[in-house]
């Protein structure tokens, strides 16, 4: 077979022992950046830039190209610790870690098993994509082109219908965080007509709301503000954040009862990945909303279930490398990640698209054999990495405690380097903590503040190629199919509630 | 914990040690670029990091030609202090303007242009205006082409014109009042085209994207040639080029012997997407020519050359009167479009 | 609780009345010329609005109709005056942190010295030790290896953060 052949060569690269060498050093690197608050694959991957015109020149292309997808896959795995262990999200797509994976670490006590989950999912799930990715790469990429604003937007409304009523406990207050996510994402420019929006002639709101602030505001300070109330001050729970073998075994196990799951998540994760311009963070958000929608047990969902770890890592690292696929095969950039690894290509002189397969076939040969390995090596480093990463969580509560809000501060001013984000955080926090108080729930807030943006992008842009028909979504037969899926989602709890209360009347 | 101490002490003596670098070596570096033109202060005109300021997203529009640049800055030597890539993201670029225009007259902060540099500044009402900042070098002239899918039946720019006055056709640019937009506006009013139908995009490779998709229904882009470069190699092509708004022929490169528009009948010739660099407003003599000679140096690199060949832009090396002139310019024409489609 | 939750209610009608206000114009599909789409920008967050509104009547109505089972929001005075001495400084701190001001790394010295020493109440040579030993590692990290910067003071360049 022709491919195992190239796939053959590029392992043959990527096994020499100074490609081996810069993915290590890409790995760990990566994974230090990504457990580093504010920095994750995409700022990683630009500060190394300079480096790799160094190795490019001293090495080779390939060699670099290796070094900067080892910095991608280690902030993959790096950026869901502090999501885990401290509800501060690392990346946009570790958002949803934070509904089940900080749970299991502190409510039930699972550290180990929380972080693990994480790792053995972003493994396996990378893997399926790996192989997609190896052998289909180019017919995806056609498939990707034809997916238009109207069944992206389809998409979104079945990622709404899989996420309603998480965590809540009054489906009313379920409805009004989600309208109030949209609202809030709804504030500054009109990305369609260019106007600003709810902006109240103040220039700071013209540039938005962002959703990774709000968030680190919402869960990370709310969370901390939460605890001093309720067990007084400078109370934060201390988790023993090793991976013992036990962890590891009982996560092992775990992943055999959902491998499925997880499978799947990576095919959905890398099928996102590689639509270009919507990548792990709308794909992660899917992949919790199905696992919750498949699972018997809904109601465990955000509160420490394992699938809601698994299956959005999977389709969140699975995205990732489908990211690749619009830059080799069509020279588009798929994730901001990739856009800055194509920065890469242009700088060693390369030119990002299809005829790296046919000009340079050892560099595209060579990046894919990485991909298998890269995740390899750093599956491995992060089961052992883990208890000395952890170890920060052993520190006193009176370091501690200032310590997280000092981290939230700081992911949240790198992401533009805007003291107006530091502000919304705090703000949030704030407004989470006395939301927490009042029950309401957080977690369709942040979904409809994430997807908010995107959908109502999508939905126009739709409705501007059909000149103001809305029949366009249902003449694409994949949007009609989406949308029904959504419709039946959303209608079968309420036919549920009615069917209840008509057999308690009679 | 006292070993660990000790080691950090010593990287930052060793970092401190590199970052600051020796003043004799900024003033080689000043001085010697700036010879032949007169010196009038002994100082260096750097002490400290530079900020190279980004208005968009790592990846996205001007932040792969700062990263080029400054590639190519470390490559050639040319600046003995090092340069950080700072992105402020935001407000089409009012964020990074804004703080960029706050360092007056510090010599230590730059930016890269595009041209919502100057349409951003225009219709968001913001308390400066895009001349105020100093001009300091542009690079090239990054030119539109008019792009069609692949099967399409259009041979030609006149093809296109004639469809366009027939119906209300659907085309796609990156954001909203920006220089796509500006570019088909133009076209609107040259060929008294019916209004085109508007789809904005978040970034040049989406745009580039939904054209090859015919995505809602999109039928032509004006993508720049390095966007469309990928998806025009494909096996078989998913989009071509149908002709450059440029005054000459391409030449070499990828795209060799494609015709200009204007002799297809569309007449625009002076509309580009200029690579640039500024400072804040107030830099003096010295510091602005300081860096027009650092960036002469990256303009002459052969690593520089050889992407503007691959991707076909206009070498297009400008600093002093000629540049503010090329600002002047732009800044009125964009203040004209603006006017003319009521977007103040 | 309950007037707790109807005040916050009422809150999030007040906003999405302000909301709706602002984008009123926007509010219904129109077939004019020169709307893309047939849709203004003000459509979406004035729908969105719209939702939150009616949520907000129907739970605070539901909240007035049920029994009120649970006491005050707050355990005691004592519990007021933590979240106080919590939340004020971290505001403080973080306006502090411009760099027309003290910038990052003054700030979070002084805040982590203020938190070790003076809440949880270490000695007071442990919160100056904590107050230099994380400001300084986080420059180290950020702005030496990484070169990600952060806010400096008003007095950079003449001091180094």
């Amino acid at each position: 077979m022709d491919v195992l052949g190239s796939l053959a060569g590029g392992f043959a690269t990527a096994l020499q022992a100074n490609n081996v060498l810069f993915l290590l050093a890409g790995c760990i690197l990566g994974l230090i950046i990504g457990v580093l608050p504010g920095l994750g694959g995409t700022s990683g991957v630009a500060i190394l830039l300079p480096i790799s015109v160094y190795i490019a020149r001293d090495n080779s292309a390939t060699t670099a190209i290796i070094f900067l997808a080892g910095i991608y896959w280690g902030a993959l795995f790096g950026g869901v610790v502090t999501s885990i262990l401290f509800n501060i999200p690392g990346e946009p797509w570790a958002v949803a870690l934070l509904f089940d994976g900080y749970p299991l670490a502190k409510r039930k006590g699972k550290p180990g098993v929380a972080l693990a989950s994480s790792f053995m999912a972003s493994w396996v799930g990378a893997l399926f994509a790996t192989i997609l990715l190896t052998f289909l790469a180019k017919e995806l990429a056609d498939v990707a082109l034809r997916f238009g604003p109207a069944e992206l937007f389809a998409v979104f409304v079945l990622s709404f219908a899989t996420l309603i009523g998480l965590g809540a406990e009054s489906p009313m207050k379920a409805v009004m965080m989600v309208a109030f996510g949209l609202l809030l994402a709804a504030i500054g420019f009109d990305t369609i007509t260019g106007e600003p929006r709810l902006a109240f002639g103040q220039i700071s709101l013209l540039s938005g709301i962002g959703f990774v602030p709000v968030t680190i505001g919402l869960f990370g300070i709310g969370e901390i503000i939460a605890s001093a109330d309720e067990a007084g001050i400078g109370y934060v729970e201390k988790i023993a954040a090793r991976v013992g073998l036990k962890d590891i075994l009982e996560t092992f196990a775990a992943l055999r009862k959902r491998i499925w799951l997880v499978i799947a998540n990576g095919v959905i994760g890398f099928f996102f990945g590689s639509l270009p311009g919507h990548g792990a963070t709308a794909g992660s958000f899917l992949g919790y909303g199905l696992a919750r929608q498949w699972a018997r047990n809904k109601e465990d969902f955000g509160k420490g279930e394992i699938s809601g770890i698994m299956a959005p890592q999977a389709a969140a690292d699975a995205s990732a490398v489908g990211s690749l696929v619009p830059m080799l095969a069509l020279g588009v950039p798929g994730s901001p990640t990739s856009a800055v690894m194509m920065a890469g290509l242009f700088i060693w002189g390369l030119q990002p698209g299809p005829l790296l397969f046919i000009d340079h076939p050892d560099f595209v040969w060579g990046l894919m054999a990485s991909i298998y390995l890269g995740h390899l090596l750093t599956f491995l480093i992060c089961l052992t990495a883990v208890p000395l990463l952890a170890m920060i969580m052993r520190a006193p509560h009176g370091i501690l405690t200032p310590f997280i809000v000092i981290i939230s501060v700081i992911g949240a001013y790198s992401l533009n380097n805007d003291m107006k984000d530091v502000a919304i955080t705090i703000v949030f926090g704030i407004i989470g903590y006395w939301l927490r108080k009042m029950k309401y729930p957080l977690a369709p807030l942040v979904v409809a503040l994430v997807l908010g943006d995107s959908t109502e992008r999508e939905l126009r842009k739709a409705l501007i190629g059909s000149q103001g028909e809305w029949s366009v979504f249902f003449v694409s037969p994949i949007s009609a199919i989406l949308i029904a899926l959504a419709v039946v989602l959303l209608a079968l709890p309420l036919i549920g509630q009615l069917r209840r209360r008509g057999t308690a009347q009679a | 914990m006292l070993t660990a101490l000790a080691t950090t002490a010593l990287i930052a003596a060793a970092c401190g040690g590199t970052a600051q670098p020796s003043p004799t070596a900024a003033l080689t570096a000043a001085g010697g670029t700036a010879a032949p033109t007169t010196a009038p202060t002994a100082a260096p005109v750097l002490s400290r990091p530079v900020e190279f300021v980004i208005s968009t997203a790592p990846g996205g529009g001007s932040d792969i030609y700062a990263r080029i640049w400054i590639a190519a800055m470390e490559k050639e030597k040319a600046l003995s202090t090092s340069v950080l890539p700072v992105n402020k993201e935001g407000g089409a670029g009012a964020v990074a303007f804004t703080y960029v225009f706050e360092k007056k007259g510090d010599p230590h902060y730059i930016m890269v242009t595009l041209n919502s540099f100057f349409t951003t500044v225009i219709t968001q009402k913001l308390p400066y205006k895009a001349t105020d900042f100093t001009p300091l070098a542009n690079m090239a002239l990054d030119p539109f082409f008019l792009w069609v899918n692949a099967d399409s039946t259009w041979k030609n720019a006149g093809d296109f014109v004639k469809a366009a006055q027939d119906n209300a056709l659907t085309v796609s640019g990156t954001g909203s009042k920006q220089e796509d937009e500006v570019l088909f506006r133009r076209i609107q009013d040259l060929a008294k085209t019916k209004p085109f139908n508007y789809v904005p995009q978040s970034g040049g490779g989406a745009v580039a994207t939904a054209l090859a998709g015919k995505q809602g229904g999109v039928v032509v882009t004006v993508n720049n040639p390095s966007e469309g470069l990928g998806l025009y190699q494909a096996s078989p092509p998913k989009i071509k080029p149908l002709c450059a708004f440029t005054a000459d022929p391409i030449k070499e490169g990828a795209y060799k012997d494609l015709a200009t528009c204007k002799s297809q009948g569309l007449d625009i010739t002076d509309y580009f997407i200029v690579r640039a660099i500024v400072g804040p407003p107030g830099l003096t003599a010295a510091q602005t020519t300081f860096w027009a000679d650092t960036f002469k140096k990256v303009a002459d690199s052969a690593d520089w050359k050889k992407f503007m060949t691959d991707n076909a832009l206009q070498p297009n090396y400008l600093a002093g009167d000629a540049l503010k002139k090329l600002f002047d310019d732009y800044n009125k024409l964009h203040q004209d479009i603006a006017q003319k489609n009521g977007w103040l | 609780m309950r007037p707790y939750q109807v005040a916050t209610a009422a809150i999030f009608l007040l906003i999405a009345a302000v909301a709706m206000f602002d984008t009123r114009s926007g509010a219904l599909p129109t077939s004019a010329a020169g709307v893309p789409g047939g849709l203004r920008g003000g459509w979406y967050p004035f729908w969105s609005g719209a939702v939150v509104a009616v949520a907000a009547i129907v739970v605070g109505a539901q909240t007035l109709r049920r029994p009120d089972t649970e006491p005050g929001v707050f355990k005691d005075r004592g519990a007021v005056l933590y979240l106080a001495k919590f939340i004020l400084p971290m505001i403080v701190t973080t306006y502090l942190m411009s760099d027309k001001l003290l910038g990052f790394y003054v700030a979070t010295a002084a805040y982590v010295a203020y938190y070790a020493g003076l809440v949880a109440r270490y000695r007071w040579y442990w919160a100056v030790l904590a107050g230099i030993a994380i400001p300084l590692v986080i420059y180290l990290v950020f702005e030496v290896a990484f070169k990600a910067l952060l806010p400096k003071s008003v007095f950079y360049p003449t001091t180094p953060f």
